[in-house]
């Protein structure tokens, strides 16, 4: 049967109009000999429109990492090019694909609660084509699908470039080329994506400061890693890790103009009055620029961008800062560390990035809190053998350290100032730190006296603490002093001494 | 698709074929939406299409062997693989579901064009009642934009068979839309 031509005019009005070059009047017009037969048929080809929709951003995400996870296992298991046996015969790992997404999400869940500690650590291990491989992945798509904010899936997804690049670092170790390929493609991807949620979560506002200077921290010490992988790789595997390492270098490019955006905006801001609400950012990002990189004693190199925002909250001293600064090198190194689980890891950041949000509120005793709950959180990481004893004892005296020395900046200031303005002093905000008010203090306190950090020195006014850093001190000791190495002690969550005092094995109960 | 991106997925999918996940992994991110996009089109419910996007892309997989380069476009033989995975879909259950409220074209509530959208939900319903080929190549040819070649070749169809084919699908969905409205 040859074409007939109404067949011609369909297909060619169809590719005009899809095209923007006529409307399906103009055709019909053109046509109109045709006009009768050609118009029905000519609606029904132009009503065949992709639906639009687009798959949602969350579920697409875990259904690619479950994906990735049946493609591992199922390379593992060679069943490309066989023929599948029915369902029922595979067991439940053949009826897996029949399961739908949210359902074998939460299979996954039940999987690791029923193996706590068991093969869900051992998958950690995991190295690319190896059989636990795919559970590592299918744990990690938890990870990211549990993440509540774009901010906090860019802090997932770095963690898992850290991952991918230690898994490059082993391949070769272990002399395995074909691991260390894909590893390196996975850790570009890892990059992408975190970088993809960075700006999402700038352009909705989020706070991003500390993931973008973990962002540069990261991919600093994933340039110098990947450098080395591409001196110890053949010419097969040189590719994907050449690729990577690009793709790292235009994500710091990226991170730096990001940031120094970021300065010129706030410099900006801070030239009109309004913008002395913001003092204290624009001194944070102002001076990035400038700083070199800092070399910690973790070994860790911190960049310049991540050295001025440690040392960058305008309420905390200089060696406060200088801590914080040593702490956040000391917790970015362990993300390199293959027996730190990706949780715990991220536990430990978010605890850090709190006590250096609080400090930059001005709220030093909220700060204290956090870095006593990232001990407790090293010493149940260090029990359970996640933390070598090593990094642990540096960690927790780089802990000790920064909370001795926001006590002596507690014991130098005069009385009156800095202790609790306009805040903690009521008896309902006692053992609150999330109540220490700042901006939130009583509306008839005396201008002078409002507590300082959200909206900076740039309003606070001679004469009333602005002349010397406002840490607020604790009205306590604090119960961290030493490392507690080997202590028996709880490792509870206590959010403060109202909370846990009394209560038996919190260490926020002693004295 | 331009020549490089059609370069750079041939380059994966050679990879691919030689046992390489993670270039099967790339595929999988580029063809995602639209082989989600077709399901759901075929389908018309998001859990739906979830599911069977998964299951195109692991039969994918497992098939690669099979492919050839050079003949077909590796995106019209994951159609083919979407197209026979909703029809066992189908087949499984025996009957054709009912498309759900929520299931509709977001764009339904949108705009202006409402009877326009109707008209594009009563083609969609239209074409589930066609023959199993026909709607394979009204799908692919309307909906993908796919070439009478390319279809040809992902069928391991001459191209006149797929005209014809497409021919007579749209006088038997003219025929249908026709009966409906009277």
């Amino acid at each position: 049967m040859g074409r007939s031509p109404i067949d011609v005019l369909l297909d060619q009005c169809v590719a005009d109009v899809k095209a923007g070059r006529r409307t399906a009047a103009q055709c019909l017009a053109d046509h109109a000999d045709a006009r009768a037969e050609l118009g029905p048929l000519l609606r029904i080809a132009l009503a065949v429109v992709p639906p639009a929709v687009a798959p949602d951003p969350t579920r697409k995400a875990r259904a690619r990492y479950a994906f990735v996870a049946a493609l591992h296992g199922e390379k593992w298991g060679e069943t490309r090019g066989k023929k599948r046996r029915p369902w029922w015969a595979q067991g439940l790992f053949g009826a897996l694909p029949r399961l739908s997404v949210p359902a074998l999400s939460a299979l996954a869940v039940a999987a690791l609660v029923l193996t706590t500690g068991g093969a869900a650590f051992a998958a950690q291990e995991a190295q690319p084509g190896e059989v636990l491989y795919g559970v590592k992945l299918a744990i990690e798509q938890v990870q990211v699908a549990t993440a509540t904010s774009d901010e906090a899936r860019a802090q997932v997804y770095l963690d898992l470039a850290a991952r991918r690049l230690t898994e490059v670092e082993r391949a070769f170790d272990s002399n395995n080329p074909a691991a260390a390929r894909m590893a390196s493609e996975a850790h570009a991807r890892a990059l992408a994506d975190a970088e993809a949620h960075l700006e999402r979560a700038e352009g909705q506002g989020q706070p991003v400061d500390a993931v973008l200077a973990r962002f540069e921290a990261s991919i600093q010490r994933q340039q110098a890693a990947l450098q080395k992988a591409v001196a110890r790789a053949d010419e097969a595997a040189q590719a994907p890790i050449e690729r990577a390492r690009e793709r790292a270098q235009r994500g710091l490019e990226r991170a730096k103009e990001r940031a120094s955006e970021r300065g010129k905006g706030a410099g900006a801001a801070a030239a009109t009055p309004a913008g002395g609400e913001r003092a204290a950012g624009v001194g944070r990002a102002g001076t990035t620029a400038e700083r070199p990189p800092v070399r910690t004693s973790a070994g860790a190199t911190v960049t310049a961008t991540a050295a001025a925002r440690a040392a960058a909250p305008l309420t905390a001293t200089a060696p406060a800062a200088a801590g914080l600064q040593q702490l956040a090198a000391q917790v970015e190194a362990l993300a390199g560390e293959s027996r730190v689980p990706g949780e715990s890891y991220r536990g430990l950041r978010a605890k850090l990035e709190a006590a250096e949000a609080a400090l930059a509120r001005g709220q030093g005793r909220a700060a204290q809190n956090q870095l006593d709950a990232l001990r407790r959180e090293l010493e149940a990481m260090h029990r359970a053998g996640h933390i070598g004893d090593g990094p642990y004892a540096a960690l927790q005296a780089s802990v000790a350290a920064l909370t001795e020395t926001l006590a002596d900046d507690d014991d130098r200031l005069p009385a009156g100032q800095g202790r609790g303005q306009g805040r903690a002093d009521t008896p309902e905000s006692e053992g609150h730190p999330e109540r220490e008010a700042g901006p939130r203090a009583s509306p008839a306190q005396p201008p002078g006296q409002r507590a300082r950090g959200e909206r900076g020195q740039g309003d606070a006014p001679p004469g009333a603490g602005g002349g010397r850093p406002p840490v607020v001190a604790p009205r306590v000791a604090t119960p961290v002093a030493t490392p507690m190495l080997g202590s028996e002690e709880g490792h509870g969550r206590g959010r403060g001494e109202g909370r846990d005092a009394g209560r038996p094995g919190r260490p926020g109960g002693q004295p | 698709m331009s020549g490089t991106a059609q370069s750079d997925v041939d380059g994966l999918v050679a990879r691919a074929i030689g046992g390489d996940a993670a270039a099967f992994t790339a595929l999988y991110d580029r063809f995602y939406d639209r082989i989600y996009r077709h399901v759901y089109y075929r389908t018309g419910r998001v859990e739906d299409a979830e599911d069977l996007t998964q299951q195109v892309f692991l039969q994918a997989w497992r098939a690669l062997g099979r492919f050839r380069p050079g003949g077909s476009p590796f995106v019209a033989w994951l159609f083919t693989i979407a197209h026979n995975v909703v029809v066992n879909f189908y087949r499984r259950r025996r009957f054709v579901e009912p498309l759900p409220d929520g299931a509709t074209d977001s764009r339904a509530d949108a705009g202006p064009d409402h009877d326009l959208r109707l008209e594009q939900e009563r083609v969609r319903e239209a074409i589930k009642r066609l023959r199993v080929d026909q709607q394979q190549v009204v799908v692919m040819r309307f909906l993908e934009d796919l070439s009478h070649r390319e279809i040809a070749a992902a069928l391991g169809k001459t191209e006149t068979n797929v005209r014809v084919i497409q021919h007579r699908a749209l006088h038997e969905l003219r025929r249908v839309l026709e009966r409906e409205e009277s």
